[in-house]
């Protein structure tokens, strides 16, 4: 299963996209850098 | 990281970074991090990392975070609240914000405890001017492990399948380490204790690990 979750609001951290998949019990969560 | 809390097929979390220069630079000076024309009193503002860390949001999974590259400023947000750093050997910690004329204070406040004293206290002096290598990141138990590959996520992977065969139960223990050093030891003593006699905890038993992801040896390092 994989996800990806845009950031919450402007005044957070300004990272674009988390890419989050989980497999066999583990969630791995991708920082994709800034957004421009 | 509230979402991640609440699935029950999550039993550990890794952070890591898409290929590139950094692991995560912290926020852009020029850009900022507040709402344009948002002008709030230092008193009404609240901290815009807040969201990020595991701990901060009473997530109590285990937090593996896999860094290469640069790790600056925010990143600490992260480095704070792992329960297992590792890195690469190209990897670098630092934490500019004095060379930007700004206030550190969640990065060494969260690294206490972690790291000694005094080697926060120069990180965060020397801002940019020095950064910390792998090999000190692991002399100062920034980090548990430097990898020679590239990048570490499947490492981190290899820690993340050994730590899924253990049951449930593995978060009391992620907020016992947690709350024990950063609570004082009478709060952190008694929430646990609550945790282990509370009626609520009693109906919730260690769950364990599903039969494909039981334990099949154990390694030395």
């Amino acid at each position: 299963m994989s996800d990806a979750a845009d950031v919450q609001s402007a005044t957070d951290m300004n990272y674009s996209t988390l890419l989050v998949e989980i497999n066999d019990g583990i969630a791995t969560i991708t920082l994709t850098g800034p957004s421009a | 990281m509230v979402k991640l809390r609440a699935d029950p097929d999550v039993r550990v979390m890794v952070l890591r970074a898409a290929p590139g220069r950094a692991f995560c630079s912290g926020v852009d000076v020029k850009e900022g991090w507040r709402v344009p024309g948002e002008d709030r009193t230092p008193f009404d503002q609240e901290d815009p990392g807040e969201w990020l860390g595991p701990k901060s949001n009473k997530v109590w999974k285990p937090f593996i975070v896999a860094v290469h590259g640069m790790a600056a400023g925010g990143a600490f947000y992260w480095l704070n609240e792992a329960d297992i750093v590792i890195c690469t050997e190209d990897a670098t910690f630092f934490d500019p914000h004095l060379k930007f004329g700004k206030i550190s204070a969640v990065e060494p406040i969260g690294a206490m405890g972690r790291i000694p004293l005094q080697e926060i206290t120069r990180m965060v002096l020397l801002a940019d001017a020095e950064r910390i290598g792998a090999a000190t990141a692991l002399r100062i138990s920034l980090v548990t492990e430097v990898t020679t590959h590239k990048p570490c996520g499947p490492r981190a992977q290899e820690l993340a399948a050994m730590i899924a065969t253990t049951p449930s139960g593995c978060r009391a223990g992620v907020a016992s380490c947690h709350l024990g050093g950063t609570e004082p030891a009478a709060r952190a003593g008694s929430y646990q204790m609550h945790c282990v006699t509370s009626k609520s905890a009693n109906r919730w038993p260690p769950t364990p690990a599903p039969a494909e992801l039981r334990s099949k040896g154990w390694t030395v390092r």
